[in-house]
């Protein structure tokens, strides 16, 4: 899942690839947040799925049951622009205490959490009643958020406890709620597919259609407790949607009972704060978990070990005309992708080697093709409302022991965010530079990371470009 | 007898009129001995005639708008005629001889060396120049147009520039140089070739990206001692004002040039590492160490945030 894009023009149809466009992906699609943005447009057609789940008249009555028994218990969010007083995104959320306090997703209050000066949050009840609501918590890397209605709650959800406890049976029968599309409340039945592998951020894989608006919105069992929330859908795919599992939300919920109510003002950097804390808990397990070594070539090569890396090669071997000088690249990317606003993702870590080996050109145009082929690009949209302008350093760069390492070209660029103190995207490329017709080109993505943890990395990046002994 | 000739301002003769006796005068009336139809002269303008020493003078015959003498700013009377400088009544340039004016020597034809072997030789420097650095770049599969488009590019920019400095002396001084022109478009190519050669080679070896950017600022100066040359060969007059010119180009350039990348820099991200690369033999710079390397990156690190600071605000 390597992006989360709330696009702007077509809400189920357009990934955005965090990934420049350039790269590889042989990853199939991308993950759509489920909040709708301009609900005119959300029309576009969403194929249907033929149900081929026994559908027989039991499971009508239970998902019959659970809705009566939810519909007071849900919200449809809405962020209205202020000055314009129409709405600009809509998600769902659920009532979870007596006192108001509701979950949705922070991917659905993000505008406002942002920017609350330009945008305020409203609610819309299944009767019809409408008011606006307060937010009390954000948790970005589990895109989670608490906020409160302005009346009483009589009637709420509870947690399911084997869901909390994170012992939920694989197979076990769920049910999705929420308003897809502007559409109207809806319930959705599907099934429990565990948590996602491969992944650093937990979710779980619920097979079932969510569509946009439904974020925020709860997945509750047969006895109608919550297990998740829905977060997110895989495009390109039948059914594969993401619920955050239901403890990350009972905890959230819990440090937003506790805490004094903040000003809508200090969400800003409370999501830098968050950004910080997450990438230095990311970075630092993919330090932890260390680098194994791959062969490229005459050169052996970092890889990070960590479970969550989806790793892929490709060759240029086969093209026409043919290539006058052979391209072998093996990479390794996250799938972490942070939504922060709908123009903003980050959290991407890719690592690649290419191993270039001229065919019939002079050492001349060999060192062409190498720059041509594989600049040094950074990954992601840049935009000049999230990042500041980028600076780049290179150097040529000799490893100890010297006669371990190749001496190598570095170029080493740093793009700071503007909103969020102190994390950068950063980017590290090193070319060897021991030989005329043949260099292993290494590259190392790191978004939002703090500058500490990237100088870290890289000397461990570097560390492990060697000669194969 | 005394010759009276009416220049254009280029110092060419327009016209040359003869006159029989010691004295004539000159205005734009018919009893004039020479008309002059120029409506800043007076009807009757000038009086050309000796005085005690037989040498020639010009009188002034009370117009409104005087008589002045070649290279002095102020008006005179009356002016003592030596037959080299120029007298100005009007906007009409005068050259008043006599025929005792003695001519300089009759100048040998002399063949001189003929420069065409050098005009050849600078044009196969700069194609040789311009068609390594193509097939230096080239690695994909051959293609005649990946070779003939940088030859066309040069010839095209010589071309259209030595043209237009021929067409220029033409008018100006009517005579096209087109041999002098075309030596110094060429010298001045070969030089933005030769430096931008090194300017590209330079910036690998010692890892200074700042040397690719240079390039353009090089391009405009040798533009502008080129425009300075050109100039020259129409001309020898007006040094300063030639100076001034030739040196107004490549800062008008440079300025705009660095105008465009400020705004540039404002919506894309500044290329601020050296994109082409050389075969590692090129390397000049010595190697840095892991160390070296991290420490550099923490110095980067305060000028990234104090430019983020002064973005943010």
């Amino acid at each position: 899942m390597p992006g989360w894009g709330a696009s702007e023009r077509s809400p189920v149809g357009r990934s955005i690839h965090p990934m420049n466009g350039r790269i590889f992906l042989s990853i199939a699609g991308s993950v759509l947040a489920l909040a709708t943005r301009h609900p005119a447009s959300a029309q576009t057609p969403v194929p249907d799925q033929p149900d081929t789940r026994v559908s027989g008249q039991a499971a009508g009555l239970v998902s019959e049951r659970i809705y009566n028994a939810a519909k007071p218990r849900l919200l449809q969010v809405r962020s209205v622009l202020a000055s314009a007083d129409r709405q600009s995104s809509i998600g769902s959320a659920f009532m979870v205490s007596a006192d108001g306090l509701a979950i949705t997703n922070y991917h659905v209050v993000s505008q406002f959490a942002l920017e609350p000066e330009t945008y305020r949050l409203e609610y819309t009840a299944a009767d019809g009643r409408k008011g606006l609501l307060q937010l009390l918590a954000v948790d970005v890397a589990d895109d989670l958020a608490v906020v409160k209605v302005d009346r009483p709650a009589p009637e709420f959800f509870d947690f399911d406890p084997a869901a909390l406890a994170g012992v939920l049976p694989k197979g076990q029968r769920l049910y999705a709620m929420g308003n897809p599309l502007d559409l109207g409340f809806t319930i959705v039945d599907g099934t429990n597919n565990g948590l996602v592998e491969r992944s650093y951020q937990q979710r779980i894989h619920f097979s079932g259609a969510i569509n946009p608006g439904m974020s925020g919105g709860p997945a509750v069992t047969e006895d109608g407790r919550i297990v998740g929330i829905n977060v997110a859908k895989q495009l390109g795919s039948d059914l594969v949607s993401f619920l955050v599992p239901a403890q990350f939300a009972a905890a959230l919920l819990k440090r937003a009972a506790e805490a004094p109510v903040p000003t809508p003002a200090s969400f800003q950097a409370e999501v830098g704060r968050q950004l910080y804390a997450w990438q230095d808990g990311m970075y630092h397990a993919i330090a932890e978990a260390g680098f194994r070594d791959v062969d490229s070539g005459p050169y052996r090569a970092p890889e990070a070990s960590a479970p969550w890396f989806t790793c892929w090669a490709r060759t240029n071997e086969n093209e026409v005309p043919r290539p006058r000088a052979t391209d072998n690249t093996t990479g390794c990317n996250t799938s972490t992708a942070l939504y922060v606003a709908n123009d903003l993702t980050t959290g991407l870590v890719l690592m690649s080697h290419a191993h270039l080996k001229s065919v019939d050109l002079n050492p001349f145009q060999f060192a062409t093709f190498a720059s041509t082929t594989h600049p040094a690009v950074g990954i992601g949209l840049f935009h000049r409302k999230w990042q500041a302008a980028q600076e780049c350093h290179e150097d040529f760069v000799q490893a100890e022991p010297v006669g371990e390492h190749p001496p190598v070209r570095v170029v080493w660029c740093a793009r700071p965010y503007r909103k969020f103190d102190g994390l950068y995207d950063v980017l590290v490329q090193a070319m060897t530079q021991d030989r005329t017709g043949e260099a292993l080109v290494s590259r190392m993505n790191l978004q939002a990371i703090s500058y500490d943890n990237a100088l870290g990395l890289t000397r461990r990046f570097l560390d492990g470009i060697r000669w194969k002994p | 007898m005394i010759w009276v000739e009416i220049l254009s301002r280029q110092r060419d003769v327009l016209t040359r009129h003869h006159i029989a006796g010691d004295s004539l005068t000159i205005g734009r009336g018919y009893g004039n001995d020479v008309m002059v139809d120029d409506p800043h002269v007076a009807a009757n303008h000038l009086r050309i005639g000796r005085n005690a020493e037989g040498a020639l003078v010009a009188e002034d015959q009370g117009s409104v708008n005087g008589l002045y003498l070649e290279g002095v700013a102020k008006r005179l009377g009356r002016v003592v005629i030596n037959g080299d400088r120029l007298i100005r009544i009007g906007q009409t340039l005068l050259r008043i001889r006599d025929d005792a004016y003695l001519v300089p020597a009759e100048r040998p034809l002399i063949s001189r060396r003929p420069r065409w072997p050098l005009l050849v030789l600078l044009t196969l420097a700069i194609l040789a120049i311009e068609l390594v650095g193509a097939w230096r770049g080239d690695f994909r599969e051959f293609k005649p147009a990946t070779y003939i488009q940088p030859v066309l590019a040069v010839i095209g920019i010589v071309g259209i520039w030595v043209t237009v400095w021929t067409l220029l002396s033409r008018i100006i001084v009517r005579a096209a140089r087109f041999e002098t022109h075309l030596l110094i478009g060429l010298v001045a190519m070969l030089t933005v070739s030769v430096a931008n050669e090194f300017a590209d080679f330079g910036a690998f070896a010692l890892s200074w990206p700042g040397l690719v950017e240079a390039r353009f600022a090089i391009g405009f100066v040798v533009m502008g001692a080129a425009a300075l040359a050109h100039m020259r060969a129409i001309g020898p007059g007006r040094l300063r004002l030639k100076l001034a010119g030739a040196a107004a180009l490549p800062a008008l350039m440079i300025g705009y040039h660095a105008v465009i990348d400020a705004d540039q820099q404002r919506t894309l991200d500044p290329p601020s590492y050296v994109h082409l690369l050389f075969p590692p033999a090129f390397r000049a710079s010595p190697l840095n160490t892991e160390d070296g390397l991290l420490k550099d990156l923490g110095e980067m690190r305060l000028r990234i945030d104090q430019a983020r600071l002064k973005d943010k605000s």
